[in-house]
């Protein structure tokens, strides 16, 4: 299974390179799942509603951007820094949030990514503010420039695929284990000896630095930056990927971005009825089909190992 | 700053806070009686809204009428939507239920775009009278209504839920569902009936802040962040305390902006929210309203 | 209720898609629109959607463009920035499509500016140059006028009236940050003062603090740089508190949304808009009568209407200069090599792919229906 998805992901671009839509695809894809892949672990795995993914999908986006545009740094570098100050404040951030439980978290982290747009939008010398900045670099790597769909394709799907597995070891770890555990009953964990504040923190940690990458890749993919890309409605967005693929297994993560991405695009000549009819089946989803697309598909398939 | 400008900030904090109230009361009346996290209520603020504004002024219904109207469908939205989406999903657990929820405001929203589109709408004030001036600050006749119909209605309400049999049972639902069974207690009707009930003050909320703030197909989504943002500040589990987390939040904001910069109002607030949550993470005013 | 209407109106939608396909025998040239039909810009998209739709019915009544009707690919892009970019390059993989129209939703149009200029397809955008950068670019094209030329209209008229002491009330988005920049760097020129600026975000529906503070700094005249349903919110609770200044706003308070959230109270409010009132100058007299007509009901179109148009009848007007078989490369520098006067917008896109001065009006409500300022 993991094979063949592999070799799907590294010839899809030879089969249709030619196709700049199912490129372009792809690539969303590739970012979206990035994300997921990190909010697997909060959502699925750890139980807990976060919308924090728009806040740090924006903070590692800003990093790397304002990076290059304003002092010049190489985009890659700025990629590293963005992960960096994601996961420091992902750290930060952790102790005091995850004490709250559900809504309460998911209202904690709303109000974390206010303070981030807000920020953005006021600071207009720096930022670029409201108005966003346009004509942002590609990244190079040694002379060589990721500057086209198919290169930058690549890029996409090893971070991705990067991030996949890193995700799929933690599960398999005693960090994954204590996860788990923890999603059960808090208490339960900790009396059997689950540091559970550790355990949290690394959870939100690895939560906010996969977003704060996919933020940076998707804005110098896109060339432009500007606050709207990382409002309330992506951490919404990303919910959604995870409840129609199925939250709790990265299987889940890839079908749920695939079909979040694509569906928008293909209704969008259904014009104002496109946001009704995407409304309809995302509700007949988590109401006809709880465990996720996935759920239904290891149903379906017979289990082998 | 004179008295004057302070008086004029509370007074909008005042105004504002008991739309935020509103939708707070509504949050909490079905997550203190079910424990469900419902993202649909600012959509009931906008078919009370939208409603009493299309049958005020396509059919010249009259205002009182018109909201009247508003209230009934989005009571009967919620009735709906409690019997037919809540109920069967039950045994699926929180998170699948708040995501049932979250696709019944995606699918209200986008119904509310296709039959209504996306101008925003106003409405005639229920009160022509002119605006009262205190110490050159002004207060408006909307306002005064609307502060008062929310307090009342919170009186109303924890009047039900002491003095009648079904408040009775919401509330022994709340403290516990299996408890509550063994006394003959149908959870289900409980439900629907929070949901009703919630949905029939999201809809007041909506007639009445229309000729105050104009509203559209589109503001459902925004009225629920407020909503519970309000309901979390003060304590999702207590209608008393989420009604007075509205009220803070009004007064915050406007101070933030009056006091501060308008600039950083939204910072502001939401750094005072997070701060609040993590000194005392069930809410302001919980363990106050637990024993009043 | 709702819902079962809802439900009618989808089959009804679908019908009348899979039945439209086969109406026309001329191949079609066809014309891509992206359009934010719902999210928060959604009202300006539903404009620009009714002046589409005029412009294609008439250009296709008079026998479309070499006899070969004007066909729209309509797609929603939700206000959505990379929605739009992907519209942008699912359009582009339609090689029917010869140029694209729509966006207006400013980083909506920038996403799609920045990915038709790595594919190559001509674009003509009812938003506003923004950059320096954007007046680089080959492929875009703008039709709203500069945010520079409505702050320095709004200044001017300040000092034709005598007003020193402006206030500013803004929202907190690129138009309400452009606005501010341009006012603030035109205004000593122009001998004004802005003695105070506030702002709100998106989703404020109350402004008496803002407001309260800008009072004390006592203004002569206001200026309203919001959209609605903020904008005529600022105006209700300004004359509740009693402020009886003038006020000025930016285009986009332009329209009847205005008069009817605002009412009786909107009285005076002067905007910079694209088309001149129900009175119209003579190149917007034809587009008004035929808008009247279309709409008895509401027979005056606002600027977001009036440009919706122009996007359309300028792919057109380069269509007609351009030799068959058409390329975008073709239509591209058909529209670049363009000059032209429309309904909502003023252009000489051989300078610059943005309109010219001579493209903003001040108008003014007077009696609930917008004339030319005096």
């Amino acid at each position: 299974m993991r094979t063949a998805l592999a070799i799907l992901v590294l010839v899809f671009p030879l089969v249709f390179g030619g196709y700049a839509s199912a490129l372009h695809l792809a690539i969303l894809v590739g970012i979206y799942y990035t994300v997921c892949v990190g909010l697997t672990l909060i959502f699925g795995i750890g139980g807990q509603l976060s919308l924090a993914p728009a806040a740090f999908y924006g903070l590692g986006a800003y990093t790397s951007a304002l990076l290059a545009v304003k002092l010049g740094v190489p985009v890659f570098i700025g990629f590293v820094a963005a992960a960096v100050l994601c996961g420091v404040t992902g750290w930060l951030l952790a102790r005091p949030l995850l004490r709250l439980r559900a809504v309460y978290l998911a209202i904690a982290t709303l109000a974390f990514g206010e303070i981030l747009i807000t920020l953005i939008r006021a600071n207009t010398a720096i930022t670029g503010g409201s108005t966003g900045i346009v004509e942002l670099p590609a990244p190079s790597l040694a002379g060589f420039s990721f500057s086209t769909p198919g290169r930058y394709y690549y890029l996409v799907w090893t971070l991705a695929l990067l991030s996949a597995w890193i995700g799929a070891n933690i599960v398999k770890s005693r960090l994954g284990l204590g996860l788990r555990a923890l999603a059960e009953s808090e208490i339960g964990a900790a009396s059997c000896g689950v540091h559970v504040a550790r355990y949290k923190a690394w959870m939100f940690t690895i939560g906010a630095v996969l977003p704060g990458l996919a933020g940076a890749l998707f804005v110098h993919y896109l060339g432009f930056i500007s606050p709207d890309s990382f409002t309330v409605q992506f951490s919404i967005l990303i919910v959604m990927i995870l409840a129609v693929g199925g939250r709790d297994s990265f299987l889940g993560a890839l079908i749920g971005a695939v079909l979040v991405t694509v569906l928008p695009i293909a209704l969008a000549s259904y014009e104002r009825y496109s946001p009704l009819i995407f409304g309809v089946l995302f509700l007949a989803s988590v109401m006809f089909v709880p465990k996720g697309l996935a759920g239904l598909l290891m149903a379906a398939v017979p289990k082998k190992k | 700053m004179d008295a004057s400008a302070a008086l004029q900030f509370l007074i909008s904090g005042l105004t504002i806070g008991a739309i935020y109230a509103f939708v707070a009361l509504g949050v909490s009346i079905v997550y203190s009686s079910c424990g469900i996290v419902n993202f649909a209520q600012g959509q009931f603020v906008m078919i009370g809204g939208m409603v009493a504004a299309t049958l005020n002024a396509a059919l010249s219904w009259p205002v009182p009428l018109a909201m009247l109207a508003g209230v009934v469908a989005a009571a009967a939205t919620g009735a709906v939507f409690g019997r037919l989406f809540i109920l069967p999903m039950l045994a699926a657990g929180e998170f699948p239920l708040i995501l049932v929820t979250l696709g019944l405001s995606v699918v209200t929203e986008a119904v509310a775009v296709v039959v209504w589109g996306t101008d925003p709408v106003i409405l005639d004030s229920l009160v022509k009278v002119d605006p009262i001036r205190i110490h050159g600050a002004t207060l408006g006749p909307d306002s005064i209504m609307i502060v008062t119909v929310i307090l009342a209605g919170l009186g109303l309400f924890s009047l039900f839920l002491t003095r009648t049999r079904w408040g009775r049972a919401m509330r022994a639902t709340a403290v516990d569902r299996t408890v509550a069974a063994s006394l003959g207690i149908n959870a289900r009707y409980v439900i629907v009936l929070a949901f009703t009930l919630a949905a029939a003050f999201g809809g007041l909320a909506g007639a009445l802040l229309t000729p105050l703030i104009s509203t559209s197909a589109q503001t459902g989504l925004l009225m629920t962040l407020k909503g519970f943002t309000a309901a979390v500040l003060g304590g999702m589990a207590s209608p008393a305390g989420a009604v007075a987390g509205g009220f803070l939040l009004g007064i915050i904001e406007a101070m933030a902006s009056g006091y501060i910069s308008s600039t950083y109002q939204g910072v502001i607030a939401s750094a005072i929210l997070i701060l609040l949550l993590v000194l005392r993470p069930q809410g302001l005013f919980t363990a106050f309203a637990r024993q009043a | 209720m709702a819902r079962r209407i809802g439900l009618l109106y989808f089959i009804a939608a679908l019908l009348v898609t899979a039945g439209g396909a086969s109406a026309q025998t001329a191949e079609p040239i066809r014309i891509g629109a992206i359009l934010d039909q719902s999210g928060p810009v959604a009202p300006l998209g539903q404009y620009a959607r009714v002046g589409i739709d005029m412009a294609v019915a008439e250009v296709n009544a008079a026998g479309g463009v070499r006899g070969r009707p004007i066909e729209l690919v309509a797609l929603n892009s939700e206000s959505k920035p990379e929605l739009a970019a992907s519209l942008a390059v699912r359009l582009a993989g339609n090689a029917d499509v010869m140029a694209i129209i729509g966006g207006n939703f400013a980083p909506a149009s920038n996403s799609i500016g920045a990915t038709v200029e790595k594919l190559a397809v001509p674009y003509v955008t009812p938003t506003a140059l923004l950059s320096e950068t954007q007046a680089k670019w080959r492929y875009s094209f703008f039709t709203l006028a500069d945010f520079s030329e409505m702050a320095r209209s709004i200044l001017v008229y300040a000092q034709k009236k005598g007003y020193k002491r402006l206030g500013l009330i803004r929202v907190e988005r690129e138009y309400g940050e452009q606005g501010s920049k341009f006012l603030r760097e035109f205004s000593p020129k122009h001998g004004v003062e802005i003695v105070a600026e506030e702002r709100g975000a998106d989703g404020d529906r109350d402004f008496t603090a803002q407001l309260t503070k800008i009072r004390q700094a006592n203004p002569d005249l206001i200026v309203v740089w919001f959209a609605n349903p903020g904008g005529s919110l600022v105006i209700k609770n300004a004359r509740q508190l009693g402020m009886n200044q003038p006020l000025v706003a930016p285009i986009s308070m332009d329209g009847n949304v205005t008069v009817k959230l605002a009412g009786p109270v909107a009285e005076g409010l002067v905007v910079t808009s694209q088309i001149a009132g129900s009175e119209g100058l003579p190149r917007q007299q034809a587009f008004i009568s035929a808008y009247a007509k279309a709409n008895p009901a509401n027979p005056e179109p606002n600027s977001f209407e009036a440009v919706g148009y122009d996007l359309v009848k300028i792919v057109v007007e380069a269509l007609k200069r351009t030799d068959p078989p058409y390329t975008r490369a073709k239509v591209r520098d058909a529209i670049a090599a363009l000059q032209f006067e429309g309904a909502g917008t003023v252009v000489n896109y051989k300078n610059r792919n943005a309109p010219t001065g001579e493209t903003l009006v001040m108008i003014q409500l007077v009696k609930g229906r917008y004339v030319l300022a005096k």
